[in-house]
């Protein structure tokens, strides 16, 4: 009996030794870089790699058919697309060296570069940009990207023209997220170009290894138009788990880092990396549907949820005093046609109670239930100062998967959500256009709100391209958008980035370009 | 004793049916689609409908079901991610080593600490050695396993310097994660052993034995032990097979890839053809290891292998 | 008549006389009610709204003369809110409990007792269900009838019934002799009271051990569910909830994972010992 007993315990052990072996893969783990890391402030010789981490696994290597931010921003260091736009909506050239845009708005004639090889070496062609537009604009992904786009042909060895269906300023920006790859290395992987290393991108690194839920690493292309990158190898690596992420940083096996805004005091005053706070127009908003048949019908209720928010605290809570207030749905300053408006909402309890009074609710109201997927804390906070301004409601918790289903059927009271950066005003067309029959406020279901004239405007502002008169455009419709008091914006997330005092590299709002870091 | 062997892994072929119609079933039942999720809250409807009809995702579920059968047992093939659009066999080919991996490194910790615990507490009931050591397991039975996790990774790796806190390149990380799964079920362990121990030690077959003089060590060895561990071993295999697809917190916590997360990230993006195939490997497994089980019984018990080679 | 009354009363009294003998199940018992008292008179010891109220400058306070237990990320009291957790981290822990070993003892001694086809029937039923991930049915139970907390338990209560009733079956194996239930059979009893009153005494040792064990995993399992957004909606306080909102504090604010787990932590070990002694106590052996 006890034979058979230790037999067993020694029959698991080398079970458990042999199934280790063969999973385990001796390559160089974190831990190695990180003696390397700690040690290059004495001048040794110069790094060529650098090691950052991924917060979710990969899913695809596919720039038309990827909607996760993870998957994007490895993206960007391996495709390019005709231009490139920055986060600031600035327009710089890349895979096109100059653009024209016919009278009307409808043609846009790209002369593009003749030195640009893909990273199989392959030549890029304007039958390449043809292809690749043109596959994009099979995508439902790109949907977005290249609804206004007609058709696309090549014109020359070197120019390609794309014709819109309507005249729309902010395509230039949309355009930047259709990426150029190479026709012949695409087919040629077929449908495993997603999941496997191929060289078909054009841009400063190309893919080396691909284990998506490990480790990706990239390794810059000799042959790129503007120069071979500084930094030779990027090594991307999953953590999930963000306080261990941070640990990795700290340890030395991570060089640049987001960092929890909990621990963000804690890092600054260390004094021992780089860092920088950036400003990002991912807003967290609160939604209040027009079409409830009930009190939120009322726009004196809504008006007076937006009197009722100390927008400050919430932001303070929610962001560990990182988070700035903000008064619109889409960031003054950041992008093109966001502007300042003559008025907002500020935090007055008594101009709510008055509302509210008005509305017939002299003693409260119950307003409902706040929705929220993936923003619990802002949902709570929100509802504790509703309940102090006498406007009851009830959080629900939930899964994406399924609230959204009814979030697209106007089926909801409220909804805290983040709203991502958009690249221009026109985006928030995304989230008010009732023609979208997804589109989560149903501004056709309240008869006090002209959605009629809420879509007509965003199309005369699309149609415009003089940027003065459209930016006025915008303000008048940002000003009765906020009139309705539909959106409550409630705060813009700063994000706290860290970094290797060694490495010259700045924060990002969304996409980075390792190409512009460099070691000292 | 063969015969019995055959007909359990007949019995499977059922089984595994059943968990993927109930698993398919369950997934069909749960609002939501995956190229809602895919696609965002903001996509258009005809996108939406249109990835969805890629997918094959808006034919009825009975259809859906069949299709998958159809391809399982003809093609050998599980079918294909919606998120990654490639084979998910693939995917859990990968995992499936690690997850066994950590489980049994988790469970063979659990097992040669808290079997030992366990009878030395029976056979020392009531003394102070006893106490200490029960409060010990009932303490850390009850301490959430990332909260154990966590602890473990700032002191043993952001303190001390000493393990990685993350991936899985070689036999070392392993060792944070096995340990913050072996310490809480080395506790749990502890105490089934203790408690069936003691059970034991009071039949008469036992008192018997002591009575006709034999040596107190091989009473407790020879006597006792065996048909105490029945209840054990049954724990044992339970746990290995739960902690295979369930050791969730642990894979987040250490960014470990195993089936577990595989198959959140599945159920949270409606990924079917992800869930199932996972799901149905995680059932193999455990199928298998409950058979394991059920043969060691009978190598224990002779009333129970009595039983089953009627 | 009224022997048998007396003998059932002094039964009781015997157990409780035994129970009363090991000092590490009195202090249990002691624990447990007096956590019990905190659950019913909450509302008394401190006000719910002081469990809700945010304040946003006074976050992540150390224990201090006002704010016994400091306040947490939202500015509220966690003394407060750990009190208000009670009754709902208790309950959801004892009812998961108790339900699932009641279901699960069912099928399990059932199983055993008859044993043959029947047995391998429902075995292999609950290896069905076994092999189903638990977090997968929980998650998809609670998003067919909705995020609440009757439908946590419910969800949790089905993933536990196969450990229940697989612990039920292999105690009626390893403790009761076949001989045993074979005399009961030949005295002519009907299976079901040979079942409750046989079968059921000799286990109930392994059955309280596991019940025990049941809730303190249940209310730890309510804190997974609690991170997957499945438990109990914010802004109400559960044990579970408020450890999974201290893990990004853990390093900056520690104290708002110590109190919730301590919690956990007491309610699980006072009900262990409870058990254990109950074990002890009815342990049918020592009658003789």
């Amino acid at each position: 009996m006890k034979r058979l007993y230790t037999l067993v315990s020694v029959l698991l052990c080398v079970i458990m030794l042999l199934s280790a072996c063969t999973t385990g893969k001796v390559e160089t783990s974190g831990n190695a870089d990180a003696s390397q890391a700690t040690n290059s402030s004495n001048g040794s010789s110069t790094r060529t790699d650098i090691n950052l981490t991924l917060s979710s696994i990969g899913n695809s290597m596919d720039p038309h058919n990827s909607g996760v931010t993870i998957d994007l921003q490895v993206q960007e260091q391996i495709y390019e697309s005709l231009v490139h736009v920055d986060e600031k909506s600035q327009v710089t050239p890349r895979l096109a060296k100059s653009y024209t845009v016919s009278d009307d708005g409808l043609v846009y004639t790209f002369e593009l570069r003749d030195d640009v090889f893909f990273h199989n070496n392959e030549k890029m062609k304007a039958s390449d940009v043809v292809w690749s537009i043109e596959r994009a604009m099979k995508s439902s992904q790109m949907a977005t990207y290249c609804g206004p786009i007609e058709k696309v042909e090549a014109t020359g060895d070197n120019t390609v023209e794309i014709t819109l269906k309507y005249a729309f300023a902010p395509f230039i920006n949309y355009l930047y997220m259709v990426k150029i790859m190479s026709e012949a290395e695409v087919t040629s992987a077929g449908d495993m170009f997603s999941s496997k290393v191929t060289h078909a991108g054009t841009g400063p690194y190309m893919l080396t290894t691909y284990e998506p839920s490990t480790k990706i690493v990239l390794n810059a292309f000799p042959n790129y138009y503007r120069g071979e990158a500084a930094i030779k190898t990027i090594n991307y690596y999953v953590i999930t788990d963000s306080s261990s992420a941070l640990i990795a940083f700290q340890n030395g096996e991570i060089d640049f880092a987001s960092i929890p805004t909990a621990n963000w005091a804690e890092v600054e005053a260390s004094g021992q990396y780089a860092n920088e706070l950036v400003l990002s127009g991912d807003i967290r908003y609160l939604a209040l549907n027009v079409g409830q048949k009930g009190p939120l019908a009322d726009k004196r209720v809504r008006q007076a949820v937006q009197y009722a928010l100390d927008k400050e605290a919430i932001a303070i809570i929610a962001t560990d005093g990182l988070g700035v207030p903000a008064d619109h749905m889409i960031a003054v300053g950041m992008y093109d046609g966001a502007v300042e408006t003559d008025w907002v909402y500020e935090y007055n309890i008594d101009k709510c109670k008055e509302l509210l009074a008005e509305a017939g609710y002299p003693n409260g109201v119950d307003i409902g239930v706040i929705e929220t997927a993936t923003q619990r804390v802002v949902a709570e906070a929100v509802q504790a100062q509703l309940e102090a301004a006498g406007i009851k409601c009830k959080v629900l918790v939930g899964e994406a998967a399924t609230m959204v289903v009814d979030w697209r059927a106007g089926k909801y009271d409220m909804i805290v959500n983040r709203f991502p950066p958009a690249f221009t005003y026109d985006y928030y067309r995304r989230y008010n256009d009732y023609k979208i029959d997804v589109v989560f406020m149903k501004y056709n279901l309240n008869k006090d709100c002209d959605h009629e004239y809420i879509t007509a405007t965003f199309d005369k502002a699309a149609a415009t391209m003089d940027k003065t008169e459209r930016d006025a455009i915008y303000k008048e419709l940002e000003e009765y958008l906020m009139d309705i008091a539909a959106w409550v914006p409630l705060f813009y997330p700063q994000i706290p980035y860290a970094w290797n005092k060694n490495l010259n590299a700045y924060g990002y709002m969304t996409y980075y370009e390792v190409y512009d870091w460099s070691w000292k | 004793m063969y015969r019995y062997i055959f007909k359990r892994l007949l019995i499977m072929i059922p089984v595994l049916l059943c968990v993927s119609f109930i698993v398919f079933g369950l997934m069909a039942l749960a609002p939501g689609d995956p190229a809602s999720i895919i696609l965002g809250g903001t996509a258009e409807q005809e996108q939406i409908d249109k990835l969805n009809h890629e997918f094959g995702y808006d034919r009825p579920f009975l259809i859906r079901y069949g299709d998958f059968l159809q391809n399982l047992i003809f093609n050998l093939d599980f079918g294909t991610s919606y998120r990654t659009r490639q084979p998910v066999i693939e995917e859990i080919a990968k995992r499936t080593p690690v997850s066994i991996t950590l489980a049994l490194c988790g469970i063979t910790c659990a097992a040669l600490v808290g079997i030992p615990i366990g009878v030395l507490s029976a056979v020392k009931q009531y003394s102070l050695l006893d106490t200490i050591l029960t409060v010990s397991a009932l303490f850390l039975g009850a301490i959430p396993p990332f909260w154990l996790g966590m602890l473990l990774i700032y002191f043993c790796s952001y303190k001390a310097g000493w393990l990685p806190s993350f991936g899985i390149d070689s036999w070392i990380n392993y060792i944070l994660p096995a340990a913050s799964i072996g310490i809480i079920y080395a506790a749990q362990q502890m105490r089934y052993t203790r408690s069936s121990m003691l059970e034991t030690i009071r039949q008469d077959y036992v008192r018997t034995a002591r009575a006709k003089g034999a040596a107190e060590r091989t009473v407790i060895w020879r006597h006792a032990l065996k048909n105490a561990l029945l209840p054990t071993i049954t724990v044992i295999g339970s746990n290995f097979g739960a902690l295979i697809g369930g050791a969730i917190i642990v894979e987040s916590l250490f960014s470990i890839p195993g089936l577990g997360t595989l198959t959140i990230t599945g159920i949270n993006n409606r990924d079917v053809p992800q869930v199932v195939a996972a799901t149905l490997v995680l059932a193999i497994i455990y199928c298998l290891v409950l058979l394991l089980v059920d043969i060691l019984y009978a190598a224990i018990d002779p009333r129970v292998k009595a039983k089953f080679t009627k | 008549m009224d022997n048998r009354k007396k003998r059932t009363g002094s039964k009781f009294k015997e157990t409780w006389r035994r129970y009363c003998k090991s000092p590490a199940a009195m202090i249990g018992l002691i624990i447990f009610i007096i956590m019990f008292l905190v659950a019913i008179f909450a509302n008394q010891i401190v006000p719910y709204s002081d469990a809700v109220t945010q304040n946003a400058k006074e976050r992540l306070m150390q224990p201090s003369l006002n704010n016994w237990f400091g306040t947490d990320a939202f500015g509220r009291s966690i003394f407060a809110r750990i009190v208000h957790a009670t009754p709902t981290s208790l309950f959801i822990g004892i009812s998961v409990a108790v339900i699932s070993l009641v279901i699960g003892g069912m099928i399990g001694i059932s199983s055993a007792y008859f044993g043959g086809r029947y047995d391998d029937l429902m075995m292999r039923f609950i290896d069905v269900l076994s092999s189903i991930p638990g977090t997968l049915l929980s998650m998809v139970v609670v998003a067919v009838l909705g995020a609440n907390m009757r439908n946590m338990i419910i969800a949790m209560v089905i993933a536990r019934i196969r450990v229940s009733a697989r612990v039920s079956r292999s105690a009626v194996f390893g403790t009761t002799s076949q001989e045993y239930i074979e005399a009961a059979k030949c005295g002519g009893s009907s299976d079901i009271r040979i079942m409750i009153k046989h079968i059921v005494p000799n286990i109930m040792g392994i059955l309280l051990v596991d019940t025990t064990m049941s809730v303190s995993t249940s209310i730890l399992q309510a804190a997974s569910l609690s991170f997957l957004g499945l438990g109990v909606q914010p802004p109400t306080p559960e044990w579970g909830s408020m450890l999974n909102d201290a893990r990004i504090y853990m390093r900056t604010a520690p104290h708002m994972m110590f109190f919730p787990g301590f919690a956990i932590l007491l309610a699980s070990l006072s009900i262990s010992l409870v058990g254990d002694g109950l074990r002890d106590a009815l342990d049918p052996r020592l009658k003789s």
